[in-house]
């Protein structure tokens, strides 16, 4: 009888230190996560991020307080760099939800050519203007990076969904875009940039909230009037499923991602998007 | 003792083992009948709530939280009878051993259990699945509202393989791990064991929660281990971490409640 109750306490010793080395084994790794894929590039890189400055190339602009890997995936580094404008009399806000940090989306291929160089360019054209800049005289704002060793790891080689379509007969589009992403987009942006014939980018349509789009208003149908749209560029940050209808008017009536040419020419082409004198989002 | 006793197995004995579970069956029965039951009941009442946009996410995200939920719940009544001074004794003397007994428990919890439950999800989810896609718009994507099986890959039209079959090992890591504990704890409590499971889960949930967000760390990362095992595969860090979460702690917990039925039996 002894014997057994030896045994019995026994095995509820070894269940309690099984159970309790179970949750300790969960302990354990909670402690240690953290982010474990990108643990290496963040001790390479900081603490040096007090030397990064967000300037022009004549003046600083702001100083940068951090910048954070949030995530890299689809072929794209999501960099957040939080900064602190200290002039606000000759520094102009546009983007209201960008005032004091910002995330930019990098395309790993181009990121790792500038990293190349030890600088990483950010185009803060949306977010943050230099009123001393004048007209259209505009200077790339540059961060620099004191990396050393630093490897990008491309977890998913997907290209940003950008598809382009033209059209053939200068007349004007109606056009219904539709987008059926699902409930796992979140804060993606979405815009539709028209063309004109004469080559500049004419005005962007920007949807902020593209939950709103996805889920509850999925079909977006947009008059364009403007006859002299001859092309519509369609960005969006996701993969997703796009159709646009009414394409009896376009010259391309399936939608082609663009081509690497076509995509440096845009990019080639692409003026400064604000206006310098009445800070729109438009051209004069 | 005759010979023929000598013969037998003392800890695993086959017959032996077959006559345990018929006499289990027979007794329990009815409370499994409505165990599964109340289940189809909620289910149905979920699919009246999805009509025709039950997407193959959506499926998916049902059925694990149908199979990690009921499953603990039906892992914390298993050994009910225990709390009863007279039905706890009929069970802890039944002629069996501790290994028959234990084996018998994760042979239902473990393998019966999520049949059943994965048979009666698809049923169900068919004539849904059928309306969905008869009743689906021109402009959504088909390739979205697939009928959700099981550890089965499955892509949608982007060619971007959003449910793959490892994706969902950690769920069924998580299956057993949550009914490992429910198993171990109902066992070892002898005076209300559901309610001082549920509490001690509870407790130590909300200290690994004020853990988590002292240290803020990034679980996400231990899922995304099994989404993507070509490019992680040789992350010692990553293995070892994802090996602790997903395989370590929850074997350890299973072997657990064996020792703690063990720690129990009269036999």
């Amino acid at each position: 009888m002894n014997a057994k109750n030896i045994n019995e306490k026994t095995s509820q010793k070894i269940a309690i230190v099984l159970f309790s080395t179970s949750l300790l084994c969960l302990t354990l790794v909670v402690l240690l996560s953290g982010n474990i894929y990108l643990s290496k590039q963040r001790q390479t890189v900081p603490p040096q991020h007090t030397e990064w400055i967000l300037s022009t190339e004549n003046s600083e602009v702001a100083n940068v307080s951090a910048i954070d890997f949030i995530a890299l995936e689809q072929g794209h580094l999501n960099l957040n760099i939080a900064f602190e404008i200290e002039d606000r009399d000759n520094i102009q806000v546009i983007d209201e939800s960008c005032y004091d940090h910002c995330n930019q989306i990098f395309d790993i291929s181009k990121l790792q050519s500038s990293i190349k160089n030890k600088t990483l360019t950010v185009d803060f054209r949306q977010t943050i203007i230099d009123k001393n800049r004048q007209n259209d005289e505009y200077k790339k704002i540059v961060i620099k990076l004191p990396i050393k060793d630093w490897e990008i790891k491309c977890i998913n080689d997907n290209v940003i969904p950008c598809k382009t379509i033209k059209n053939k007969s200068e007349q004007p589009i109606n056009l219904t875009v539709i987008s059926d992403y699902g409930v796992d987009i979140n804060g993606s942006f979405h815009q539709l940039t028209l063309w004109q014939l004469s080559g500049g980018r004419s005005y962007d349509i920007e949807f902020a909230n593209i939950n709103d789009l996805a889920i509850y208003s999925p079909n977006v149908s947009i008059g364009i009037s403007d006859t002299t749209v001859n092309r519509i560029d369609i960005h969006s940050d996701k993969k997703g499923y796009f159709q646009i209808e009414d394409l009896s008017l376009l010259e391309r009536t399936t939608l082609q991602p663009l081509t690497d040419v076509e995509r440096e020419k845009i990019i080639q082409l692409t003026p400064p998007s604000v206006c310098g004198k009445c800070d729109a989002n438009k051209h004069h | 003792m005759s010979v023929n006793d000598k013969t037998i197995n003392q800890t695993f004995h086959l017959p032996r083992f077959r006559q345990y579970a018929l006499a289990h069956w027979r007794e329990k029965k009815r409370a499994y009948f409505w165990h599964f039951a109340i289940l189809i009941m909620i289910y149905f009442l979920t699919l009246l709530m999805v009509k025709n946009d039950y997407r193959t996410d959506m499926q998916c995200s049902f059925y694990y939280l149908g199979l990690v939920s009921t499953g603990f719940i039906f892992s914390l009544r298993y050994f009910s009878s225990l709390a009863k001074p007279a039905s706890g004794l009929i069970e802890l003397m039944q002629p069996v051993s501790t290994l028959e007994k234990w084996g018998l428990s994760v042979f239902l919890i473990m393998i019966i259990y999520p049949l059943v439950y994965s048979l009666l999800f698809v049923i169900m989810t068919l004539p849904v699945h059928w309306f969905s896609i008869a009743t689906m718009s021109e402009h959504r994507d088909p390739s979205m509202y697939q009928l959700f099986i099981p550890l089965q890959d499955i892509s949608f039209s982007n060619d971007y393989k959003y449910i793959t079959a490892l994706g969902q090992i950690p769920l069924w890591a998580l299956f057993l791990g949550c009914n490992s504990y429910a198993l171990t704890t109902s066992i070892f409590f002898k005076r209300l064991p559901i309610i001082k499971s549920i509490a001690l889960g509870f407790i130590i949930f909300l200290v690994f929660l004020l853990l988590a967000i002292a240290i803020e760390p990034d679980i996400d990362d231990l899922m995304k281990y099994w989404f993507d095992t070509k490019t992680y595969l040789f992350n010692v860090k990553a293995f070892i971490l994802n090996i602790l979460w997903w395989v370590v702690a929850p074997l350890l917990m299973f072997i657990a409640s064996f020792f703690a039925l063990k720690g129990r039996d009269l036999v």
